[in-house]
């Protein structure tokens, strides 16, 4: 239990460290390019995983739908946008967001039973939980706006 | 009748909700209107990282599916291939439609670390389904959330790695603490 639990802190150190790594990059290659070089990066250290059998089940998959191949062009807008934001906003701010919205929409999904099977109704704790959410942007973003005020006060004086 | 009930009940919640985050959010915008202190830019990546993020909602389920089917690295290395001949495609878009030489790469300054973002990829979703099935997903997520926003946080404030400075505030601190414990109401609820 211990270990599973500083497992899951190092793979939150992995969250951070892969958005921070790839700003990093994109702040040299443009946000596109950046997200680009960080899929090929990944594509290279499946390939020798796989390579080896490991976390593979089967390579043909007869039964499912085209859509469920597109997920990496989801992911290279996604990155691209993390590396947009970064510089721009702050890594606190933009995960932030990220995490905000990927969870509201993922209760809409989940409420409609789209593509997740059974249907699970909206509760009072996930509206809690939604409201705690944006709530916790909203004060972020405006200790962001007193502080550039500040600054500009200050700048000005 | 239990139905009719629940809904009243949720309908109360999602008022109650809305009464709050209307109160929040136009304190927020009568704030960026009178100072105007998010700049544009600022301003266009927060409405970015906010559709990135319902884009991770649907992504999520899409590549939960594609991992049941054809193993987790399998399916992975799926997601990396098909992102990579994409953001090619895109790339190469980009250079007709716009031919004007774009500014010059300085590969050389680039740091070691930079490269590491897809390796680093890779680890989250092999940890993630190794901690998953025993932690759950709601202490797994809200342990992840917490880690990589307080070291966000640090980065932020420190400006590691180059990356500018936007220092800490004892809002921003709240904020932490308001998204951890939303995640554990969601992903409990």
């Amino acid at each position: 239990m211990a270990w599973m639990l500083l497992l899951t802190v190092i793979n939150g150190l992995c969250e951070a460290g892969s958005r921070l790594a790839n700003a990093v990059l994109a702040m040299a290659t443009g946000a596109l390019l950046g997200s680009g070089i960080n899929h090929l990066v990944g594509a290279v250290v499946a390939s020798v995983v796989v390579a080896f059998g490991v976390g593979v089940t089967a390579w043909s998959t007869p039964n499912l739908a085209w859509f469920y191949f597109a997920g990496g062009c989801m992911g290279v807008l996604v990155v691209a946008a993390n590396n947009y934001a970064i510089p721009r906003i702050g890594a606190v701010l933009g995960s932030m967001l990220l995490v905000a919205a990927q969870l509201i929409g993922s209760a809409v999904l989940d409420h409609y039973g789209v593509l997740g099977g059974q249907p699970v109704p909206m509760s009072g704790l996930r509206l809690l939980g939604l409201t705690l959410l944006l709530g916790g942007v909203a004060l972020t973003l405006k200790g962001r706006q007193m502080r550039h005020a500040d600054q500009h006060d200050s700048t000005a004086s | 009748m239990y139905s009719t009930q629940r809904m009243l009940q949720g309908l109360n919640v999602a008022l109650l909700s809305m009464a709050i985050l209307t109160s929040v959010l136009m304190s927020l915008f009568s704030d960026v209107s009178s100072r105007m202190s998010l700049t544009p830019s600022a301003l266009i990546a927060v409405i970015i990282s906010l559709g990135a993020g319902a884009l991770v909602a649907l992504m999520v389920r899409l590549n939960a599916t594609l991992g049941v089917h054809m193993g987790v690295v399998a399916s992975s290395w799926v997601v990396h291939v098909v992102g990579t001949l994409f953001a090619a495609l895109l790339w190469a878009a980009r250079a007709v439609l716009d031919p004007r030489r774009p500014r010059p790469i300085d590969w050389r300054s680039i740091p070691w670390y930079a490269w590491t973002g897809g390796v680093l990829g890779v680890a989250i979703v092999a940890l993630a389904n190794a901690v998953v099935p025993v932690l759950g997903l709601a202490l797994t997520l809200s342990i992840v959330i917490a880690t990589s926003l307080t070291v966000s946080a640090l980065a932020d404030h420190f400006g590691w790695f180059g990356l500018p400075v936007h220092r800490m505030t004892v809002r921003t601190a709240l904020g932490i603490v308001c998204i951890v414990a939303g995640v554990v109401c969601v992903t409990l609820g």
